[in-house]
C-alpha cells in the first residue's frame, strides 16, 4: 500500500524483539484520556445538585449514559445494570478510536488483531455467562434445538459470530482508509494545483470517517447485547 | 508457459475482478429495504424516526457480505502481487 514508514516502538531485550505498531499506541493514549475524563467527571458528578439542571461535563455524561442505555435496554431486559460499566466503556473508547483518524494518526480499529481481540473477548462472555447461568448440559441441548442432526451446523453458527464482528469492523474502517489514499493519489496526479483537493475531501472523511465509525460502533453493541440477552435474560412466551 | 511471479500476479489480479462480482448482492438488497423503509413513512408519518433508524440498522447489516468480497479482493492485490 503506501510505502511510507509507519512509526512504531521497537523494543530489544537481548534477544527478544518486540514491535509494537503505532495503532496500539494510538489505543493506549485514548484508554489514559478516557481514565482522566471519567476520573473528571466523577468528581463533578459528586458535587453536582440533583435539584438543577446540569451542564458541561455532567451534562455529557448524562447524554452518554443515555445513549448506551437506548443501544444495551430493549436486548438486555432486566440485567442492563449488571452490563452496563463494561458495554459503555468500551463503547466510548470504540466510539473515539474510529474518529481519532480524523487527526491523521492510525486509528486503532483498522489493525485486525484489536478487532479480533474485541470480537472474541465478546464472545467468550457470551459463552462463559450462558454456562454459568443455565448449565453446560442445557447449553448442549440447546445447540441440537429442532433435530440432533444439526449440531454441526448449529455449532459453525456459533462460531459465524465473532468471525462477522470482526469483519464488519475492520472492512468498513479498511475500505475508508483505502479509498481515502486512492482518491488523494489521484488529485494529486492530475489536478495541477494541489489546494483544490480541499474541495472533495470533507465529504470524504464525513461519510467515511464520522458517519460509517459511529453507525458500525451502534451495531457492533447491538448485536453483542442481543445475543447477550438471548443467554442472560431470555424472553418467556 | 512458464508459470513465475508474473502468472500469480496476473491470476491474483483476476481473482480480485471475480471477487467484487459479490457487490451486486448489497446493492438490490440495499435498495430493496430502503424502498420499504419508504413505504412505511409514506403510510404512517408520525414514526419517521423509529422507521429510519431500523432502516440504517438493516442497511448496515446487509452490507457485510460485500464487506468480506472486498476484504478478500484487497488481500488479492496487495498480499499476493
Amino acid at each position: 500500500m503506501s510505502s511510507e514508514h509507519v512509526s512504531a516502538l521497537e523494543i530489544t531485550i537481548g534477544s527478544l524483539h518486540l514491535e509494537i505498531h503505532q495503532s496500539i499506541l494510538v489505543w493506549l493514549c485514548i484508554c489514559v484520556a478516557g481514565a482522566i475524563f471519567f476520573y473528571v467527571a466523577g468528581k463533578y458528578i459528586d458535587k453536582q445538585d440533583p435539584e438543577k439542571a446540569p451542564k458541561g461535563i455532567v451534562y455529557i455524561s448524562e447524554e452518554i449514559y443515555n445513549l448506551v442505555i437506548y443501544t444495551i435496554g430493549l436486548n438486555l431486559r432486566e440485567k442492563t445494570m449488571h452490563y452496563l460499566p463494561i458495554f459503555g466503556t468500551v463503547m466510548l473508547l470504540m466510539c473515539a478510536s474510529n474518529l481519532v483518524g480524523l487527526l491523521g494518526v492510525q486509528n486503532p480499529t483498522s489493525n485486525i488483531s484489536f478487532n479480533a481481540t474485541l470480537a472474541i473477548t465478546v464472545w467468550l462472555m457470551i459463552q462463559t455467562h450462558g454456562i454459568t447461568k443455565h448449565g453446560a448440559w442445557a447449553r448442549f441441548k440447546e445447540l441440537c434445538e429442532p433435530f440432533p442432526l444439526l449440531l454441526p451446523l448449529n455449532i459453525i453458527g456459533e462460531m459465524a459470530l465473532p468471525l462477522s464482528l470482526t469483519m464488519r469492523l475492520f472492512g468498513n474502517i479498511l475500505a475508508g482508509v483505502v479509498i481515502s489514499l486512492l482518491i488523494y493519489t489521484l488529485i494529486k496526479m492530475i489536478l495541477p494545483w494541489g489546494f483544490l483537493m480541499y474541495a472533495v475531501t470533507p465529504f470524504l472523511h464525513m461519510y467515511f470517517d464520522i458517519f460509517s465509525g459511529v453507525i458500525q460502533t451502534y451495531i457492533f453493541f447491538t448485536l453483542a447485547s442481543f445475543f447477550l440477552g438471548e443467554q442472560v435474560a431470555p424472553q418467556e412466551d | 508457459m512458464e508459470f513465475n511471479e508474473f502468472f500469480v500476479k496476473g491470476m491474483a489480479c483476476l481473482g480480485a475482478g471475480l471477487a467484487m462480482i459479490a457487490g451486486l448482492g448489497p446493492g438490490i438488497g440495499q435498495g430493496f429495504a430502503a424502498g420499504k423503509g419508504a413505504e412505511a413513512v409514506g403510510r404512517n408519518p408520525d414514526a419517521s424516526t423509529k422507521i429510519q433508524s431500523i432502516m440504517v440498522m438493516g442497511i448496515a447489516l446487509a452490507e457485510t457480505t460485500g464487506i468480506y468480497a472486498l476484504i478478500i479482493a484487497i488481500l488479492l492485490i496487495f498480499v499476493k502481487g
